[in-house]
């Protein structure tokens, strides 16, 4: 008889067999090489991708229209209201109840997908930015709006930073995190969170300072092929990854905020690793003081030693960069010109770890989607299916992660490229900036390929 | 020769070369046994790994000395295993990859799997 339990959340990938590892390492370090020798003859393509009105193509802008995007906002906080009644009032096993995978799956790797390969969709369909902006048009129709606390400068996106690495922490370390009625009571807290922040320095200033999920998606979709020039103006159609290279508004603290996203991203495979295990174990057994919550000080202690390491060697490379440049560019302006450059390789990463548990696992929803409370309900008569768990097989899996993998590689490379150009007149000057930064690129597109590699443990 | 004739002829061919095929690859599916053992005094060491080729036919032998259920993730079959009998989980792996093979019992340490299932394409 099918057992419908605990098990939520689980990956079924095969390691990346040692040959595919190697033939991966090898395309990667050799398109590497290809794409600077070429961009030492013949840069006219290069040069003119680096203007910023090429390879942007104006589309219609009935997609932006008022009803379409209030339509999807009602369909969104309609979601988010089902979403939490499942998680307070439905079935609390994981899999019988609509809040885990909704969250997990539908949304948090749905929705990164549709920010990197779509657009930003997220902020259209924010359902806390919508019902804000509607108790607003309330409100103001009494009196005027109050005056807005004033956003320090140099706060930045720090607030961000931090309930970033919080919400990493709830998705990767905390045992509550399968647990419907948890899940929906962080929803709650979240709104609150949210809507005050709001309230308190202006919609538009919380969202892009210190929601950190505006900020995530927002990030991913630079890399899409959609987005809007000026802000909210016209919607327009460019090739994957040029939105990258738009860089003159990226702030330390921003550039701060992508280090931290993209060594996350990582340190969810890493901590699947046998190799991780290992060091768990280790410190399990040396360190008895702490009792029953060991595990969770011990990856918490991980995933923000992490992060740290990530900043460092991002900052040395971008006073390498610095330096190689003749000082012509301070580290800091390195840094924040260069870091939207890593973010195909993350993307990357994305499609590689998360493609099969998303057609996998994903596939819940249509058992869901009849029964979302668990109550035994058919309401679209989907409630029995099984995901099919072969719907894609290992070798599919492993030939699009390594396509993913060298593709994005080679996307941040030459986005580097056509950065370095922009910034410096010498071409030579602007090549041998490259140099540290393809170290670091290589690095870090071997890291994603030999976590990939590893049998997954639980 | 009739145009006729010559298409039966390669038909035949063809059926046959395509029935030798078939038996060829579904030579290759293979009868799998494997044994597992649940210890009450706990998971061993590290998790063993059970490695079949897709669309083997597989047999899981579990025995144990306490009362347990043991779970295939994945394939979703669960089963309970009683002292001194031993359970038997029968399946065709038809679908490839990892899969953690675990005990649910009362116990919250037993927290690693007991063996992983790896079916290679």
């Amino acid at each position: 008889m099918p057992a419908y339990g605990h098990g939520f959340g689980l990956r079924y990938d095969l390691p990346l067999p040692l040959s595919l590892w190697i033939i991966g390492a090898a395309c990667a370090i050799v398109l590497s090489f290809l794409i600077i020798s070429i961009a030492v003859r013949a840069n006219a393509p290069a040069e003119a991708a680096a203007q910023p009105s090429v390879l942007r193509w104006q589309i219609d802008n009935g997609v932006t229209s008022a009803r379409i995007r209030l339509v999807a906002q009602l369909f969104a906080v309609a979601a988010l209201i089902l979403v939490v009644a499942a998680g307070i009032i439905g079935d609390q096993t994981p899999t019988r109840n609509l809040a885990p995978t909704a969250i997990w799956i539908a949304w948090w790797v749905g929705f990164s997908y549709l920010s990197a390969f779509v657009g930003n969709v997220w902020s259209v369909v924010n359902p806390w930015a919508a019902t804000f902006a509607w108790g607003e048009r309330i409100v103001s129709t009494w009196r005027a709006p109050s005056a807005t606390v004033k956003w320090p400068e140099s706060v930045g996106v720090w607030p961000g930073i931090a309930l970033f690495i919080a919400f990493a922490w709830l998705e990767l370390i905390w045992e509550g995190r399968s647990i419907p009625s948890k899940l929906a009571w962080l929803a709650i807290g979240f709104s609150v969170l949210t809507w005050t922040g709001m309230f308190i320095f202006g919609r538009i200033r919380w969202l892009t300072h210190a929601d950190p999920f505006a900020l995530a998606f927002g990030v991913l979709s630079k890399f899409a092929p959609t987005g809007y020039r000026g802000g909210q103006g016209t919607l327009i159609l460019r090739l994957p990854g040029v939105g990258l290279v738009d860089n003159e508004n990226i702030s330390p603290s921003l550039a701060v905020f992508v280090v931290v996203m993209l060594s996350t991203v990582t340190f969810d495979g890493l901590m699947a690793t046998p190799l991780w295990q290992r060091v768990e174990s280790a410190l399990y057994v040396a360190l008895p003081v702490f009792g029953h919550s060991r595990l969770a000080i011990i990856n918490t202690a991980g995933l923000l030693l992490f992060c740290l390491t990530f900043i460092a060697v991002y900052r040395l490379v971008a006073t390498l960069i610095a330096h190689a440049s003749g000082n012509r560019m301070t580290p800091d302006a390195a840094s924040r010109a260069f870091v939207l450059t890593l973010v195909p390789i993350a993307i990357a990463y994305l499609v590689a770890h998360y493609l099969s548990y998303f057609l996998i696992q994903g596939q819940l929803l249509i058992r869901l989607a009849s029964d979302p409370f668990g109550f035994g309900w058919n309401i679209f008569g989907t409630a029995h299916f099984r995901p099919d768990i072969g719907i894609v097989g290992a070798r599919f899996v492993w030939y699009t992660s390594l396509v993913a993998i060298v593709l994005g590689h080679v996307a941040a490379v030459s986005l580097a490229h056509i950065v370095a150009l922009r910034r410096f007149e010498d071409r030579r000057l602007a090549i041998r900036s490259q140099i540290p930064m393809l170290v670091l690129m290589i690095a870090y597109t071997m890291m994603s390929l030999w976590i990939i590699a590893q049998p997954i443990v639980e | 020769m009739r145009a006729g004739r010559r298409f039966g002829y390669a038909g035949r061919t063809l059926l046959i070369a395509a029935l030798l095929g078939m038996a060829i690859a579904n030579a290759h599916a293979e009868d799998r046994v494997f044994a597992l053992e649940i210890h009450s005094e706990g998971p061993a060491a590290k998790p063993q790994v059970l490695a079949v080729r897709q669309n083997d036919k597989v047999v899981i032998r579990v025995s144990s000395d306490k009362p347990a259920q043991v779970h295939l993730h994945g394939y979703d079959i669960e089963s309970d295993v009683v002292p001194k009998v031993v359970t038997s989980l029968r399946f065709t792996a038809t679908a490839t990859g990892r899969f953690p093979i675990e005990i649910h019992s009362k116990d919250p340490l037993e927290q690693q799997p007991l063996a992983y299932l790896e079916v290679r394409p």
